[in-house]
């Protein structure tokens, strides 16, 4: 196209500050494909249009708002003062652009005779978008009034703009310190996407050996860059990153001799990317830069956008709430199983960050996994002491935790609690949605339930945001380690006559089963042992009671110390009395009750009737109970009787799923059952062309094995995706068919 | 194989594709383990094999995948086809049915792979000559007119099946060797999938941890 030139040289001003009270100026660029062909150079065009306020809001503005940390304030002042610049370069640019505009109006109204002046320039770009199947984005970022010279007019604009986009309410008060991002979508028909911050079409050159440069569609979208191929709508995007966060932006290297190329350099390897023009790619770097510094902000992001609103109002609340740690335990007592995600306008001030994912929040997983697991109700505070924002996780406790807890919980070891950043590591779905159904209310409910009614009984005290460090360990220790109150008092004393009599007709069978649970859970019997004499320290009654159907007992049993022979008997006992609902727990994926046994002292790992947890719920398909049990102890590569690893019965049952699940975490394929077969020759037997596929290109993986740098690492990851993700839709159809059926039969 | 397999200073991807039963296993396992088994059965998923040959002295580790090629047995495509350098795109000469469906296999190839993958069509089972359904000059003129490369062999008494793999990993190493020359970094992106040029100085193997 003859304007393309003229129209790239402009480019830059698609990143303009502009807001006028009535007219929003707004600079969209035009991403057009002409033909089939992969290479040609694709021609962009630009086109100013005029929107008013009203014309807005049906179009539906997405804001996006990240909160700037001091630190980096001062980059961005840099960035606002070139930017302020670049204002006066897209003054001049404009008359470029209304030339621009005449010469590509005059075009469309030959090409298109019918198309009259009268036409607005808004149905010319519809006209065009749909004839040339134009793909536009535009994005204007706006900057808010950081700066106090522009500042003061600029943020009653802001306001009037969020307020006709109705989010205005969850605005921070600090908006001052805020950077809006602000992303419309045009009538091309192209599907409204919330949280794509950037999108348009870069080349990237394949990582073969050819180095092909192929065209695609990118977008910069939650901490993502995806990619599509044109036929973008039969298939998923292609995740170019994962985490933004942890990569880096830079020009490229000046021996690529094509223009407009820059490197995403991410911890493994190198993205080279160019975009259609010069201007064209400093607006990609900027957005990327500016994403990974709102997401480096990230966790800040969210907490400094809270934090300040919360330091004057909310935080006199959670500081009642943290000071005492019974209101949590009160509150989360009438919890139901059914997890409902909670409104982010009522977390306490949690503010507009979540405002992107709402629409999203219940079925979409295009939210960040910490935007879903924020929302899980308690996770809004510190599960141990109530401090507000919470940025780190214990996996296998499923709470979430404020730093300083996090490092008492650290240093139990991770045979206690695993910690993990909810920022900075990366959450997998299975680990999300364990800690989706989990969470700091229910898992609270469970390792307080028989918290002292009175403040003065509990001991060691209950800690706030504001405790010293060895207070935290002391509460924690007691908490988690010692289980001091998931287990009532009265419950075992009530218990302990009836329980007697039991343990007396179960004994008998203590012999054999306690064989079996030695032999499976040597591993767990040496935590458990740590914990059975932090238990006697603690609790100087549990010895003398010794009631099998409390938890206390069974926790005493689960230690397997030879001297205390009667706690065995105890808890075999007390594990035949609970298998049934530990069984069924990890058919139906019931986390909370499996996380509840644990607490009690009930022991997960061992071998019952020939089986375990860990082979029950693989065999059921429950990724999540799958993912608990392993995070919980459970050993990967754990044999049943017919000496069947998990991964045996994941691949007879054809749960693909879990087979995925499986091998990511390092399960052993090669291990042959007692009628020698490997889970490849069981899926082989059973057709199943997907675990075959698994399992054989893990195989050749490992025959690369030597190579520090595996050259299959990056195929294996994807074939494991790719296959972990059509089968994730499939268990989703079938589920939804299920359901489906099930209503009707209802009905009927 | 053996340990020499385990130094290499191109590893190539070269995916194996065509209908049900035209013999790309056979193909493959007599490639890589000179076998031959007239009682073969379905591939399921995937199946893979690796031999390295030498192409103008250096050594060219070919990966070879193997795919059922009948649909319910096939599990990934855009991952199979991911990275690969090089496909056989493999027909009966006595079925005229699988050289039909070529065409179907062409475009497969267009939609998933990388769009100078090197491809040789490969007319298997030329031992049945008293069978012969497709011409041989009829796919030598189909070959041209696509532009690929084109060869006949029986990989039950292995004809050609030593030159098909040995043409088409020549020819990848053409290609990919001159696409180097004055283009930019070389092993650029490290281990993107399947090829890694490696520095000469250093093969990828002596970096192990070992040291």
């Amino acid at each position: 196209m003859p304007t393309s030139s003229l129209a790239t040289s402009s480019t830059s001003s698609s990143f303009s500050l502009s807001t006028t009270h009535t007219v929003h100026e707004l600079i969209t660029f035009f991403s057009c494909e002409e033909d089939e062909e992969e290479d040609l150079p694709c021609s962009s065009s630009f086109t100013r249009t005029h929107f008013d306020k009203s014309g807005i809001r049906t179009s539906k503005v997405i804001t996006r708002t990240v909160a700037i940390s001091p630190e980096t304030k001062r980059k961005m002042m840099r960035m606002e003062e070139e930017r302020r610049e670049r204002r006066v370069q897209l003054e001049l640019e404009k008359a470029q652009i209304r030339a621009a505009q005449k010469v590509r109006e005059a075009q469309e109204v030959t090409a298109a005779k019918n198309l009259r002046e009268s036409g607005s320039k808004r149905s010319l770009v519809r006209r065009a978008a749909k004839r040339t199947k134009v793909k536009i984005a535009s994005i204007l970022i706006r900057d808010s009034s950081r700066d106090d010279t522009l500042g003061r007019s600029k943020r009653g604009n802001s306001l009037e703009w969020d307020n006709s986009a109705g989010c205005s309410s969850r605005f921070p008060e600090t908006f001052s310190d805020s950077r809006l991002l602000e992303m419309f979508q045009h009538p091309s028909g192209m599907p409204i996407e919330p949280d794509v911050m950037m999108e348009g079409y870069l080349y990237k050159r394949s990582s073969n050996a050819f180095k092909t440069w192929n065209r695609r569609w990118f977008q910069i979208k939650d901490k993502q860059l995806l990619y599509s191929h044109r036929s973008s709508d039969l298939e998923p995007p292609t995740v170019m990153e994962e985490n933004l966060r942890i990569c880096l932006v830079r020009p490229a290297p000046s021996n690529i001799d094509r223009i407009g190329c820059f490197e995403l350099v991410t911890p493994t390897r190198i993205h080279l990317l160019q975009a259609d023009s010069e201007s064209l790619c400093q607006d990609w770097m900027r957005a990327l830069q500016r994403t990974i510094l709102a997401l480096h902000e990230g966790g800040d992001s969210t907490d400094a956008d809270s934090s300040s609103p919360r330091n004057k109002t909310v935080s006199a609340s959670s500081n009642v709430s943290a000071s005492n740690a019974i209101s949590p335990t009160s509150n989360q007592l009438d919890i139901t199983k059914g997890r409902s995600v909670s409104d982010p306008a009522s977390t306490s001030g949690s503010t507009s960050t979540n405002i992107p994912f709402m629409a999203s929040s219940t079925s979409q997983p295009s939210s960040t996994a910490f935007e879903q697991i924020r929302r899980v109700p308690g996770n809004e505070v510190c599960a141990d002491c109530g401090s507000p924002s919470p940025k780190w996780v214990s996996i296998n406790l499923g709470v979430i935790l404020c730093i300083e807890c996090s490092g008492a919980h650290r240093s139990l070891g991770v045979q206690v609690s695993k910690v993990r950043s909810l920022c900075m590591d990366s959450i997998d779905n299975e680990l999300r949605d364990v800690l989706l159904s989990l969470g700091n209310r229910q898992v609270n409910a469970i390792f307080l339930a028989h918290l002292p009614s009175s403040p003065d009984a509990i001991v060691p005290p209950p800690i706030n945001e504001k405790s010293a460090r060895p207070a935290r360990e002391a509460w924690i220790k007691a908490k988690y380690v010692e289980r001091r109150f998931a287990v009532s008092e009265d419950t075992r004393a009530r218990s302990s006559a009836n329980s007697r009599q039991e343990h007396l007709v179960h004994k008998t069978s203590v012999e054999g089963n306690t064989n079996g649970v030695n032999r499976s859970s040597s591993y767990a019997n040496v935590q458990d042992a740590d914990q059975h004499s932090g238990l006697l320290d603690a609790d100087p009654w549990s010895a003398d009671l010794s009631i099998p159907v409390s938890p206390a007992s069974k926790r005493l049993s689960a230690c397997g110390s030879d001297t205390n022979l009667e706690a065995i008997g105890n808890s075999i006992d007390a594990k035949t009395v609970d298998w049934e609902s530990i069984k069924e727990a990890c058919e139906s994926g019931d986390l909370l009750a499996l996380l509840r046994a644990h607490a009690q002292g009930f022991d997960l790992m061992a071998l019952h009737n020939g089986t375990t947890a860990l082979h029950i719920a693989t065999r059921s398909g429950q990724t999540a109970a799958v993912e608990f049990l392993l995070l919980n102890g459970a050993k990967i590569n754990m044999l049943d009787e017919k000496l069947n690893t998990p991964l045996h019965l994941a691949a007879r049952e054809g749960h693909t799923l879990q087979v995925c699940q499986l091998l990511k975490r390092g399960a052993d394929n090669n291990l042959a059952n007692v009628d020698s077969k490997t889970p490849l020759d069981i899926a082989m037997e059973c057709t199943h062309a997907d675990i075959v596929t698994l399992f054989r290109v893990t195989i050749m993986r490992n025959e690369f094995n030597a190579d520090f740098n595996n050259p299959m690492d990056e195929t294996v990851e994807v074939v494991i995706s790719d296959i972990a993700r059509r089968a994730a839709t499939e268990k989703e159809q079938k589920k939804t068919a299920s359901l489906k059926e099930t209503s009707e039969t209802s009905q009927i | 194989m053996g340990s020499r397999d385990d130094e290499y200073d191109y590893l190539f991807k070269v995916v194996l594709i065509g209908d049900s039963g035209v013999g790309k296993s056979n193909l493959l396992s007599r490639f890589t383990r000179n076998e031959f088994n007239l009682e073969s059965k379905s591939t399921i998923g995937v199946e893979f094999a690796t031999r390295s040959i030498s192409v103008e002295g250096k050594t060219v580790k070919a990966q070879i995948w193997d795919t059922a090629g009948q649909e319910r047995y096939r599990a990934i495509t855009s991952a199979y086809y991911r990275g690969a350098v090089g496909a056989l795109l493999v027909y009966d000469i006595a079925k005229h049915v699988t050289y039909e469906n070529v065409e179907r296999w062409l475009k497969e190839l267009r939609d998933h792979a990388d769009q100078n993958i090197v491809i040789m069509l490969v007319g298997n089972k030329s031992d049945l000559r008293h069978l012969r359904a497709v011409p041989t000059d009829e796919a030598k003129i189909y070959a041209e007119r696509n532009q690929l490369s084109f060869i006949e062999t029986s990989a039950l008494d292995s004809t050609n099946v030593e030159a098909a793999f040995t043409n088409i990993l020549t020819e990848i190493y053409k290609s990919v060797s001159n696409k180097h020359v004055g283009s930019d970094r070389q092993g650029y992106g490290g281990g993107g999938g399947t090829i890694i040029p490696a520095p000469p100085t250093e093969p990828p193997k002596k970096q192990c941890c070992n040291s």
